[in-house]
This record gives structure tokens, sequence and C-alpha cells, in this order.
């Protein structure tokens, strides 16, 4: 007994869509419930990292058959995953070379399709990763020529029809690293000691910096100032090491371009005084409290409202050798 | 007259074959534990890293939920979806590999079918490959070395999709281009993104941990020495020091001595008038 192929067999029974979501009886106006068995025979679609997809809460179902010209039809399929159902795979069928192409059997045409040219956050690179991608096989055409008659006609979907098989979708979402990007948390900013006016930013401050997006698929680690890198078989490891790859730098390293410009009114990129800047010791000596004695013939007073120190040689109680008993 | 129809839908054809599993497939164990014809319908199979020849490898049976594990030549636990017995039932039972990743589906013919495996005993119920083995067409295993995949931390966690570095107290990351000459490719140069790695240090690390209870302090910038000649600035230097000298133009033996102590100076004259 001979058998029906597969694209033939699938012609008469609703694969790849679920029994019961296409190929039902015209009630009221046309809608892809009502699309015959014939039309679409076979499909399959991959959603990549990105997507976000889940068999359990997402579906892909066709959304749309179109007549954009005379002999044109457009198929969109789409999703109902958050944020991404705006972004369908269209196929397009040209009757004309279908039909001029069939010759005593039905012709089915495969077409793949990406969804490289829909970005789906304007503000977000997406590294040229499509969301998702698919193929759709189409069979017989010529009922949509009767059910679309004019052109810009279309057939559109209802919640329940055109449902696409779970297993023709192949799920890689969150399977696979699809970019690598670095940034920077923003540096410990100064605050102004109390009393005194508050630093003003010229930009934002608190904000993670980005400092590049999607990077290549071959990256490498570079061990910049006090940083060493060492692979141990499958591990990376990184080590703070005074002095060890580029060495101790020479002045902070800016976290984006722009912030290089405080430093006309700031002593640091942090704001906070440089060492160079604040007395730190006197004659070398570093005390939190710094005191100072007076010995013979010295009169030392302290004016703290006047944030002064009189030193008073009078030479009154001066000693013969200072420190001798 | 028996009724034949002559184009079964695509489920209805499947549910009382083998299919997903394989034309080859015993479908029972080496204990007499069998598989039913309906459990399933269909499937589709991608574990990361899968190889040649998927099955189901072992089913474990607890009070409330049955774990289906599906193994291939090179491994007996690929991949794992779990069926509960109870809550919200589905036909459709979702693979997943050890770190979560999605690895395909089983899709059951109906969820009371699912559910009858409940009757198989509490425990695990291994098979071999012979037993249930599944169709090459619903196994579309993917390469293990297709790039990156993810990154697991020590903690065990597993990152993927669009992975941020991001550098943090003290740690800078920046980014460079790096020449890197293929030796196995006649000596061709290629470019590749460099991830540098400066760490510098948060210099005001207590302002950052000490948030509550710490208070900038008023720094002493310059000292002004006011003098019968009038005023001078002092400003530190590059160590942020300050040198008070005891001299004086019109005699080189000043009576004026500074003393350091451990925390300052004494500021002392010493004369032959004041003897002991």
């Amino acid at each position: 007994m001979a058998h029906n192929n597969w694209y033939n067999t699938n012609t008469y029974r609703s694969y790849p869509f679920l029994e019961g979501s296409v190929n039902q009886p015209p009630s009221g106006p046309l809608t892809l419930l009502n699309l015959p068995n014939e039309v679409i025979v076979d499909c399959g679609f991959v959603f990549t990292c990105r997507s976000g997809f889940s068999y359990e809460n997402h579906r892909v179902f066709l959304k749309e058959i179109k007549r954009v010209s005379n002999d044109v039809f457009t198929f969109t399929f789409s999703n109902d995953i958050p944020n991404f159902s705006g972004y369908p795979l269209v196929f397009t069928r040209d009757y004309s070379v279908y039909s001029s192409a069939t010759s005593g059997g039905t012709n089915y045409i495969i077409e793949y399709q990406q969804s490289d040219d829909y970005i789906f956050d304007l503000s977000t690179s997406n590294c040229n990763e499509p969301i998702w991608y698919g193929f759709l096989v189409t069979g017989k055409l010529e009922s949509l020529l009767t059910l679309l008659p004019n052109v810009g006609d279309t057939f559109t979907n209802t919640p329940d029809s055109t449902i696409v098989e779970p297993t023709l979708i192949q799920n890689n979402s969150q399977s696979y690293v699809t970019s690598i990007n670095i940034a920077n948390k923003d540096r410990t900013r100064a605050t102004a000691p109390p009393g005194c006016p508050p630093i003003t930013w010229p930009f934002p401050i608190g904000q993670t910096y980005v400092k590049r997006k999607c990077l290549g698929k071959k990256v490498c680690f570079v061990p910049g100032y006090n940083c060493d890198i060492k692979c141990y078989k499958n591990t990376i490891q990184c080590s703070a090491i005074k002095g060890s790859g580029l060495g101790e730098p020479c002045s902070e390293i800016p976290l984006f371009p722009e912030e290089v410009d405080i430093l006309s009114t700031l002593s640091s990129l942090s704001g906070a005084e440089l060492c160079n800047s604040v007395l730190l010791s006197i004659n070398g000596i570093s005390a939190r409290l710094f005191n100072f004695y007076n010995g013979g013939g010295v009169i030392i007073t302290p004016k703290p409202s006047e944030h002064k120190v009189v030193i008073n040689v009078n030479m009154h109680e001066g000693e013969k050798c200072y420190g001798s008993s | 007259m028996s009724e034949r129809i002559l184009y079964p839908e695509w489920r209805d054809q499947n549910r009382d074959t083998k299919y997903p599993f394989s034309d080859s497939a015993k479908m029972r164990n080496r204990h007499g534990v069998v598989i039913p014809n309906n459990l399933f319908v269909d499937a589709i199979i991608h574990p990361i890293g899968g190889r040649e020849r998927m099955y189901l490898s072992k089913v474990i049976i607890q009070y409330d939920r049955a774990i289906l594990f599906i193994g291939d030549v090179g491994a007996r636990e690929r991949c794992f979806g779990i069926i509960p017995f109870s809550g919200n039932l589905s036909d459709k039972v979702e693979l997943q590999d050890q770190f979560g990743r999605p690895a395909g589906l089983l899709l059951g013919s109906d969820t009371n079918n699912l559910l009858n495996l409940a009757s198989w005993g509490q425990g695990s119920h291994e098979f071999d490959i012979e037993d249930s083995e599944f169709c090459a067409n619903v196994c579309i295993p993917l390469p293990v070395n297709g790039g990156i995949r993810g990154f697991i931390l020590e903690d065990g966690t597993y990152v993927s999709g669009d992975v941020w570095f991001v550098g943090e107290n003290g740690v800078i990351l920046d980014y460079v281009t790096v020449e890197r000459r293929d030796f196995t490719a006649d000596n061709q140069t290629e470019t590749l993104d460099g991830i540098v790695i400066n760490v510098v240090g948060d210099p005001l690390f207590k302002r950052k941990f000490c948030d509550n209870v710490f208070q900038t302090p008023r720094f002493i910038k310059k000292i002004k020495v006011i003098g019968p000649n009038g005023q001078i600035i002092l400003t530190p230097d590059l160590q942020g020091n300050i040198n008070f000298y005891t001299s004086n133009r019109l005699s080189s033996d000043s009576p004026l001595r500074l003393i350091g102590t451990e925390n300052g100076i004494i500021v002392g004259v010493v004369s032959p008038y004041h003897g002991p």
C-alpha cells in the first residue's frame, strides 16, 4: 500500500498547528481559524538566548496572512512573549512563481527567516543576535486567491487560532552567552566637611558607567595596574598584587571620558583632597593632634577662635642647654 | 464495517504508537516496568552537550511528583523534567539541564496518562538505551563547544545571556584592542577585544564602609606665618609636609631650638644668661 509523504500528509491535517486551531468551518467573518490545512504544511522556530521563551507560558502562532499585491502573500508569525510580540517573522510567497513552478503536483516552498532586522530595545544593542528565527513550508496556495480576493485583504488571528505545535519550537533561552559587556560602578565620591557647601557634580553620580558593549567573539583578559592574571586549567584567576601588571598608576583612571573635566575645580576625580594638598606632617612628625610645646624663653598662645597660634620668643625663661637636667 | 481515518491528526496518529520513542525501543526495563505507548505523543530534546542515542534513562517517583531523566551514550542524566501529581497539571514536561537551561519538551498525550506514572510505585526506575531510546528526529543535541555557554561562579551560580563584568570597590575595568599573531594561520594578525583589569583601590573606603559615622575632616591645607617682616603662606610639599627651621640670617648660632616629640614640637630658646 502506497503511503503519503510527509508534506502531502500534512495538507490534510492541522499540523503544524494544534488540532482545532485551524481549518474550522466559517461562522461569521473569516479568521485564521478558517485557514485551510493545505496552505501551511510545516514550520519550525528557534528562540535564541535573549528571548525568555518558556514552553509552559508562551506560544507561537500565525498572526496574519495578507495579500500585499496581486500575486504576493505575506505570512506573519508572532509570539506572546512580553516585549517581543511586536517583532514577528514575516515570510513572503509569490503565487506567480509558485504556480509556474508547479507541474502536476504541489510545489512546497521552504523559506527561512530570522528577526535580525528587529531591535527590541533601541537603548540596548542586540549585538546582532536575532530574537528568534524559523522556517515555513507552504503547500497549496490556490485557496488563498479566493479567500483573499483583493489586494490588502487579510486573514487575522483569534486567541485560539493557528497555534504552532510546541515541539516545533527549539528553546535556547538563557542557554549561552550572548554578549560580554564591561562597566564600572561609580567610585566613592567625596562629601564636603560639616558646615561647608556640598560638592556639586556636573554629571549624575552613583551610576554604573558602561565602558563597552558587545565584545567580540574572541575576548582576552589583560592585567592592568596592580593586577596579575593566571590561568589554571579552566580557571582564570585574578590577583591584586601591588606593582604587578602595568605597575602602579601615576594618576587616577577616569571611569568615563567626561569625568576628567571636574579636575578644573576639584583636586581629584573622587573630589577628595590629594595627599600633597593637605598638611600631613610638620618637620616629618605626623600626629592626629599636633602639639606645640613651649620651651624655655618661648610663650605659645593658642587663639582657636582666630585659628591662630602665637609663638612669642621672649628669651626670659631660656635654658643654657635645653634638655639638660 | 470498521472506519479508518485516512489522515489522522498528528497527535492522534502518534497516540497509540511508540513515537517519540524509537521503533526498536522495548518500552520496558529489565524489572518489567512498562512505558505505555500513549505516555507521550511528541518531543523535542536539545540539551547542550548532548550526544547520540538519547533515551529515557531514569524515572524517580516521589509522593508528589515524577522526575524523568534523559540520558545518551555519554551520560545517564543529561537533562530532566518534572511531572507534578497535583496543582497545575499540564501535558507539557519541560526539560532542563543541571544549570536550569531549557533542554526541550516532552509532550504528554494527556495529563491523566502522565499522572498514571504514580502507579509505578515510589522509587527509582532505571532504563537502558535499548529500553527507551528516542527517535533521532526529536533529538537535537547542541554542541558544547559552540562558543561560551555561560560562566559558573564558585558557588555554582550560572550566568548566561548578556553578561556584564562590573568593576567596583577599587577595581576599574577598561577596554583595549589587542593585536595577536596567529602562528597557526600564516602569522596573520587578528584583533581581539581586551578587558583590562585595574586594581587601584578605593582611597575613600572609610567613607564607603562607615557611611553612617564618617565625617569628612576639615584638613589644614596651608599655614600662614605672620612675622615682623610680613606674612608667608606655607603649603605642603609632595609628601604633605611643612618644615620649620631655626636659623638666623644675622647669626649662625641661633638660640632658638625646635625639638621634635612623638606628637608635636617643643619650641624653646637656649641662653647663656639663664644658666642652671
